[in-house]
């Protein structure tokens, strides 16, 4: 409870036009945008670019934000996040790179075993294929930690259309991991060539069909 | 049956979030155990990637990052709020100084027109900030610029308005490329206004403050290499566009290159010096006395004198301490040269170990080390002289870092000395064995002695000054090339640290890739010893099979599909 009303503090101060408490509202919620963007383009220098873009969405927008607690707060950071992000997507989808020319997909840095490139790859390809509600509540639930309450209040749906979608999108996620492991892993290809075999692989149509179209947040930062 | 199964994967996924296994998730529902499995085993990839560490270098870009939010904050807040605020207190102060002196309808009309006029404008000055090329207000928005920049002299702050000018116009940019149709004629003006803000900031960079610099390089490294994308993204009407835009993405990419290759991506981290650090200075003086074991040759005529050069090349991490590392390559065009010799180690009986006070021999060449800049200066250069004379006898500086070649050869020599000191404010060389007048040559037209002085003085500083991080014991390594197929390899790569320390070395032209980008994943912290070799090796990169060069501090190591392929 301290740390909440830490954060409405801290949150009251941005409010202010403090630049301070804009540095230390990164300093505390930074790396976990930067992991989520990370884990959702899987380029360096491409989630830096938009951790920051999402950060002068929050400095523009801070000023609307009514604080109830962290993890409204953490929900609108996400949103903010995957808002950047489909930003991100319609303005490159003219460019629309080849998935074969791009050498990013697996992290050079890292120095993850073969399952977790194998993980980070997949779930990078796979996430991109979920519709766009499943996409929002899988971000919600599993990278901003609310529950399907929480969510359900932020998206204004009932708790039981909420579990359906992620119920839905954890099985689109599963079948599409399974059907390109099955495609693209020869048994006897070491492990981090598998991972760029499944990097390789080309997009594949969604499986289902689009949710209903989720009311938007607070549409805190616009997209 | 549905809404029941989602009922049942939100409580088991709740089991997990509280720790349980995915094994004892699904005993607690046998009945739909072949259905929930693989759902939980996706949500538990998922969650573990979800809380799975950051590379470090992205970890490091945090850091750097909040920096640059915090001056973005600054700056969106700036930019609204405290002018009229401002304006408000010099109004009510003219207000009550007015009323006070009795005027209260000239303050009245002055207040009025101050705040219409105080409104007026800001009302433009902030409708301008959202105007694109093109627009009504756009020139507006221009000069606002400029005016705040003439009214800034602090370098600082003015390197910090022009950065924020060039996220403007990037910004722009990225408006412009964002349209249905973007305007070929708009972009390349923003990007040839791009162009002179990145130079004017450029220009402006030496004077800043060392933080300043290279957070300023950083940030506009960072939004070039954005404008660049949108510009390669932009919709476009027809070929001449594409082609119009084409050319500004590639002005703005050679804008790019032409940042400091050094463009600090994460602060520096200065490696620990070691507890006493040892500063040598090595002087290799071949004159015209006998040098043990070597033969006395006569004849010898010296027709130049020796000439010292010596370059110190201290290297300062931030604001540590910088230590001169000095060389002094002297030269010599002796006629018939008895001897020379360059070793550092000394010849038994020729060799000075001098203590911190140094008496150099007689007729020894004592380089004298005079940095020219202070001791914390990053890079003084010293050019002492050595001048032969026969008989002199140098004094050795006290208390100075100085270390100065006073080359004394006998006619009949041919001196070739070369000091290498490392001396610091403390340093205060002394030989522990002074050669005395034995060794004094007979000045003579016909000089038949020659020995080789070798001293080589070795001083403790009193004070541990802080060591420069140059790693200079680093050797990339390529582990071995996978072949994925024929137009794809991946080059597995390791390092060496010969140090005793962790060296860290920012991406940049130390620490790149040719063929570009320098940037390919590559570690910037390199911990003592090896790497661990492949398959754990330290990173990969993927590549063509065209020969790919890993250059670290002037090592290279070079993949390509001809490289030693990976066995497992």
């Amino acid at each position: 409870m301290a740390a909440s009303e830490d954060l409405r503090e801290l949150i009251q101060r941005a409010q202010t036009r403090d630049p301070t408490a804009i540095s230390e509202l990164y300093n505390r919620y930074a790396a976990l945008v930067l992991r989520y963007l990370y884990l959702r383009v899987a380029e360096h220098e491409l989630a830096q670019d938009l951790t920051q873009e999402v950060f002068i969405k929050v400095i523009n927008a801070i000023g609307r934000f009514e604080y109830r607690e962290e993890k409204a707060f953490l929900g609108w950071l996400y949103t903010i996040a995957a808002n950047v992000l489909n930003s991100h997507r319609r303005r490159r989808r003219v460019l629309s790179t080849p998935i074969d020319a791009r050498d990013d997909l697996i992290d050079h840095r890292s120095q993850d075993d073969a399952r977790a490139i194998t993980d980070r790859v997949a779930i990078e390809q796979a996430l991109g294929q979920l519709t766009r509600d499943q996409q929002q509540v899988v971000t919600l639930r599993f990278f901003a930690d609310l529950s399907n309450s929480e969510i359900a209040g932020m998206l204004q749906r009932t708790e039981g259309a909420i579990k359906a979608i992620q119920h839905r999108a954890l099985q689109s996620l599963q079948k599409i991991m399974r059907r390109e492991a099955d495609e693209y892993a020869p048994p006897a290809t070491a492990p981090r060539q598998r991972a760029l075999l499944h990097a390789e692989r080309e997009h594949v149509q969604p499986l289902v069909q689009p949710e209903r179209p989720v009311a938007p947040l607070q549409s805190p930062a616009g997209d | 049956m549905r809404p029941d199964l989602s009922q049942l994967i939100d409580a088991a996924f709740e089991r997990l979030q509280a720790g349980a296994s995915i094994e004892e998730c699904l005993r607690a529902y046998p009945e739909h155990a072949a259905e929930l499995e693989p759902i939980l085993r996706t949500a538990a990839a998922i969650k573990r990637q979800a809380s799975a560490a950051l590379p470090p270098s992205l970890e490091q870009w945090l850091v750097s990052g909040r920096h640059e939010i915090e001056q973005l904050a600054r700056s969106a807040y700036a930019r609204r709020e405290p002018l009229p605020a401002r304006l408000a207190r010099s109004v009510h102060a003219l207000f009550a100084g007015s009323f006070r002196r009795g005027a209260p309808r000239l303050a009245s009309v002055v207040l009025s027109a101050l705040i219409i006029c105080a409104m007026t404008f800001y009302t433009v000055d902030a409708a301008s900030a959202s105007s694109l090329p093109g627009e009504y207000l756009y020139s507006w928005k221009l000069l606002s610029e400029q005016t705040r920049l003439a009214l800034t002299s602090d370098p600082n702050q003015r390197a910090q308005l022009v950065a924020a000018s060039v996220e403007r116009r990037v910004a722009e940019i990225g408006t412009l490329t964002e349209r249905a149709e973007a305007d070929p004629a708009q972009l390349a003006e923003t990007v040839d206004r791009l162009n002179a803000q990145v130079r004017q900031a450029l220009a402006g960079l030496p004077e800043t403050s060392p933080e300043v610099h290279d957070r300023t390089i950083t940030r506009i490294g960072r939004l070039l290499v954005r404008a660049e994308t949108d510009l390669r993204g932009a919709t476009l009407p027809d070929a001449p566009a594409s082609q119009t835009v084409e050319s500004a993405a590639q002005a703005v990419a050679g804008l790019i290159d032409e940042l400091p290759a050094d463009n600090p991506v994460a602060p520096a981290v200065v490696v620990p010096a070691p507890p006493t650090p040892t500063i040598q200075a090595t002087t290799t003086v071949v004159d015209g006395l006998p040098s043990p074991g070597a033969p006395a040759g006569g004849g010898a005529t010296p027709i130049t004198a020796p000439t010292s050069i010596a370059s110190a090349t201290p290297s300062a991490l931030g604001d540590a301490t910088a230590l001169p590392t000095t060389t002094l390559p002297p030269t010599a065009l002796p006629v018939d040269s008895p001897t020379s010799s360059a070793t550092p180690t000394p010849s038994p009986s020729r060799t000075v170990v001098p203590s911190p006070t140094l008496a150099p021999p007689t007729r020894t060449a004592v380089p004298t080390l005079t940095p020219e800049a202070p001791i914390s200066e990053p890079s003084p250069t010293a050019q002492p002289t050595s001048t032969p004379q026969p008989t002199s006898t140098p004094v050795p500086p006290i208390n100075a870092p100085t270390l100065e070649p006073t080359a004394a050869p006998a006619p009949s020599a041919t001196p070739t000395p070369t000091a290498t000191s490392t001396p610091t404010a403390t340093n205060t060389p002394m030989p522990s064995d002074t050669p005395t007048a034995t060794n004094t040559p007979m000045p003579s037209d016909t000089p038949t002695a020659t020995s080789t002085s070798t001293p080589t003085a070795t001083s403790t500083p009193t004070s541990a000054p802080t060591v420069d991080t140059s790693p200079a014991g680093l050797q990339p390594i390529l582990e071995c090339v996978a072949k994925v197929n024929a137009e794809r390899y991946i080059a597995y790569f390791g390092f060496r640290n010969n140090e005793s320390a962790p060296i860290e070395l920012r991406i940049g032209l130390k620490n790149s890739f040719d063929p570009k980008p320098n940037d390919r994943g590559q570690p910037t912290l390199f911990p003592e010893g090896r790497s661990a070799p492949y398959p754990q090796a330290a990173f990969s990169v993927v590549f063509d099979g065209d020969p790919l060069v890993w250059q670290l501090d002037g090592r290279t190591a070079t993949a390509s599909r001809n490289a030693q392929s990976c066995t497992n």
